[in-house]
């Protein structure tokens, strides 16, 4: 889910070699250069940033915290990785990636164009994964200036599906992830009352993720008279007896990331609340049940929405189209959403080892509101939840 | 605090400066862009005009020559936030795909020239598509807004002064949490923590520990020990507003080495603030500083790769003076708020860190983080 990003990724910024090992990498990279050479490529130039990293960390590691960096990898051999620091800290940048010839650049453009001349690839066929969507206009026309004669194509897809698959260390990794999200909705429990704010809640929240060794950590709230509106950054505004609080959690760890989100009221629920929380929670689990290999991504768009037609009437009338704008489920994993998205319509079919975050935001009448999310992976059969057990969508505090 | 009503006197006193500069450049009118990065290296120009951070993908200011202007923002289901939080009438939140085509249509009374601004930090897919639907191209104006913006506004200097206070709160949060055995990113997760509460929204964060730094850095896994010397680079956002306060916290009684050389550094500083005055190149902070250091033998270690700048605009993004260095010219002038940070990589001791954001005034630079300037330290 779209969340506010920050300035600058800067929770603990390490490799956990035990949780990500370095014998992930070259089969990847073997995959994509069999790729790049079967699409007639002379190489691929991979852009990431701070907000969309997940096509160079999945061949890197490296997780850019601020400006973006660029990936050569070409048709045989080894890649390169320009990135935005000084030299006195290329060694520490090394410490955060598989890939050896690790360069620094000030200037993007002169570096990339420099790059691709020296690797011999001035009238080359160069694949292009991340730059129209990421990367700066400008930068991108002057790389183009400066190499005249290179043929450039599109090879976002390729990796993409490669992506799509998770393999049991990632499995394991998002587990972690997940985690640290279980772990900061309970910190959030703990922390829940009359008279906090928001950003106190935050405060709980995102040190639970940040102590539990997080990349980065994001917080989305509704709270009040705003559960029956919309999510927001949190702010200051204090809870009071009788809130419907919802929030959204999202933790990355070594790269990759998981969701979560609860609904809680500060006392008793009343009866709408409940209904609303029994739908968003039924409406997940129509979700899950429609998951499987090869199933179109929209049907879990069809299932979610079959599920939420009975609970129209209890909907804000101002607000009730916007409970499938955030998005009712998504691929997760290295990027926070990756394909497919399932909104109606949406024919692409699922993979096997594929991760979605499924969320289900119900704006209610009165400042009432209800909120439910899971994660799932889909094996052969069908899917299952990433982690074992399963936290309850509404919970009642104090 | 200020008042709601003096808020929105001062925005309408920018867009009143913008247009007249549009005037000036001949502009028919201005597109500003803003994408859901937000960073430290670049003016939020979105934010100065309506004072609001886009969650994105993208965001559109339309600024017409006069009147105001109408803001365009994604998602769809952000309009209730940014509704709350702009002063501008007009907004529309709409999904990324459906943003180019808005945007032309509330373009289309604009004559030629248009210009465009913070394009820095617009992806080439979406240049494309809103190239495409306004059907011209836009004239580069990516000076324009901040080239307006290098001083403060009554309300961007209390939002300044409230981000520094925080910075000072969180500097205190280190001291206090700072033990034997806690891990460098536990550290950074209580300042964090504690920042938050005090009102931060963000924080571009660095917090690194060991007996020799190299460098300042993210904070790791590893777990702090006695002698470490801790280097905090702190630097809270608070209603889209950075300030910075950089200093060094030694786990344990500093050495008459560290002491000393830290010496150095507070008198580097003293020089770098003589010389932040109104009228002077930004150069001359950096030159004063360099000198200090150079003097006791340290000349090569006052460039890359050891150093890098002696420091940098601040507020919302970057905007002028920019990064202070030997050959950086802009021209002081009061009002502009930036920090001045002697950060410095010894071999004697390895890296330290000191710097305050400070504001311009007529006498000479004012600080406004008020965290003490020394050498940091407890028993351990």
């Amino acid at each position: 889910m779209q969340t506010l990003h920050t300035v600058l990724k800067r929770g603990g910024l390490v490799w956990v070699q035990d949780d990500v090992p370095t014998a992930l990498f070259p089969p990847r990279l073997a995959q994509v250069q069999q790729a790049i050479r079967a699409a007639d490529h002379d190489a691929w130039l991979v852009y990431g940033d701070a907000y969309r990293y997940g096509d160079v960390a999945y061949l890197t590691h490296f997780l850019p915290r601020v400006r973006g960096v660029l990936l050569l990898v070409p048709a045989a051999g080894e890649p390169t990785l320009l990135v935005a620091v000084g030299s006195r800290d290329i060694p520490a940048a090394k410490t955060l990636t598989c890939v050896e010839d690790v360069r620094p650049y000030t200037r993007l453009p002169g570096e990339a164009v420099s790059l691709i001349r020296e690797r011999g690839l001035a009238h080359g066929r160069v694949g292009l994964v991340g730059i129209e969507e990421a990367l700066a206009v400008g930068d991108w026309d002057q790389i183009r200036a400066g190499l005249p004669d290179v043929r450039w194509e599109p090879a976002d897809d390729t990796l993409a599906r490669l992506r799509a698959r998770k393999d049991a260390t990632e499995l394991s990794v998002l587990r972690h992830a997940a985690g640290l999200v279980r772990d900061a909705l309970a910190a959030a429990r703990e922390a829940l009352g009359p008279g906090i704010s928001e950003r106190e809640l935050l405060a709980a929240v995102d040190r639970s993720m940040r102590r539990g060794a997080a990349e980065d950590a994001r917080c989305l709230i509704a709270s009040g008279p705003r559960a029956g509106v919309s999510l927001r950054p949190p702010d200051d505004r204090a809870l009071e007896p009788g809130d419907v609080v919802l929030l959204h959690v999202a933790a990355e760890y070594q790269r990759y990331w998981a969701e979560g989100g609860q609904t809680f009221v500060l006392g008793a629920a009343d009866a709408d609340t409940r209904a609303l929380a029994d739908a968003a929670r039924r409406a997940v689990a129509a979700m899950t049940a429609a998951a499987r290999p090869g199933a179109p991504a929209g049907a879990l768009a069809d299932a979610a929405l079959a599920t939420l037609k009975g609970v129209q009437p209890l909907l804000s009338t101002q607000h009730s189209a916007l409970s499938t704008h955030y998005g009712l489920a998504h691929g997760i994993g290295l990027d926070v959403e990756e394909p497919p998205a399932a909104r109606p319509g949406e024919n692409t079919p699922l993979v096997e080892g594929s991760v979605l975050a499924l969320h289900v935001v119900l704006h209610g009448r009165d400042g009432r509101g209800a909120l439910a999310e899971q994660t799932i992976v889909l094996d052969g059969s069908g899917a299952r939840p990433l982690l074992a057990e399963s936290a309850p969508t509404l919970v009642e505090c104090g | 605090m200020l008042a709601q009503n003096d808020v929105v006197a001062d925005l309408r006193a920018r867009l009143g400066r913008v247009q007249a500069a549009m005037a000036e450049r001949g502009l028919g009118g201005l597109l500003l862009y803003a994408s859901g990065q937000h960073t430290m290296l670049r003016m939020d120009q979105i934010m100065y005009l309506a004072d609001v951070r886009v969650l994105g993908p993208h965001g559109v200011l339309v600024v017409p020559p006069r009147g105001e202007p109408t803001l365009l923002v994604t998602p769809a289901w952000d309009y209730a936030r940014v509704r709350e939080l702009t002063w501008l009438a007009a907004v529309e939140a709409v999904e990324p795909d459906e943003l180019p085509e808005r945007v032309a249509l509330h373009a289309s009374d604009l004559k030629d020239p248009l210009g465009l601004g913070g394009q820095q930090g617009m992806p080439a897919a979406f240049a494309r598509a809103i190239g495409a639907a306004l059907g011209r191209e836009p004239r580069d104006a990516d000076d324009l807004v901040p080239d307006l913006a290098a001083a403060r506004t009554p309300v961007e200097l209390e939002r300044i002064r409230r981000a520094a206070a925080i910075a000072d709160q969180g500097f205190q949060a280190l001291c206090q949490a700072a033990e034997p055995s806690l891990r460098e990113h536990e550290l950074a997760a209580e300042v964090e923590a504690a920042m938050i509460r005090a009102g931060a929204e963000d924080n571009f964060g660095l917090i690194g520990a060991g007996a020799h730094n190299i460098a300042i850095r993210a904070p790791q896994h590893r777990a702090l020990e006695r002698g470490d010397v801790i280097v905090g680079e702190i630097t809270p956002c608070y209603q889209g507003y950075l300030a910075q306060l950089c200093r060094t916290f030694i786990l344990g009684e500093p050495t008459p080495l560290q002491r000393e050389k830290y010496d150095l550094l507070m008198r580097a500083y003293e020089a770098g603030r003589a010389a932040a005055v109104p009228g002077r190149p930004s150069g001359e902070i950096a030159r004063a500083i360099n000198e200090v250091i150079g003097a006791a033998g340290y000349a090569e270690y006052c460039r890359p790769p050891y150093m890098r700048t002696r420091g940098h605009s601040l507020g919302l993004g970057a905007v002028v003076p920019y990064d202070l260095t030997d050959d950086s010219s802009p021209v002081l002038v009061e009002g502009m708020t930036f920090i001045i940070h002697p950060n410095q990589y010894l071999p004697d001791t390895g890296y330290m860190m000191l710097g305050d954001t400070v504001v311009i005034r007529a006498d000479g630079p004012e600080s406004l983080t008020q965290t003490p300037v020394r050498l940091y330290w407890k028993d351990a």
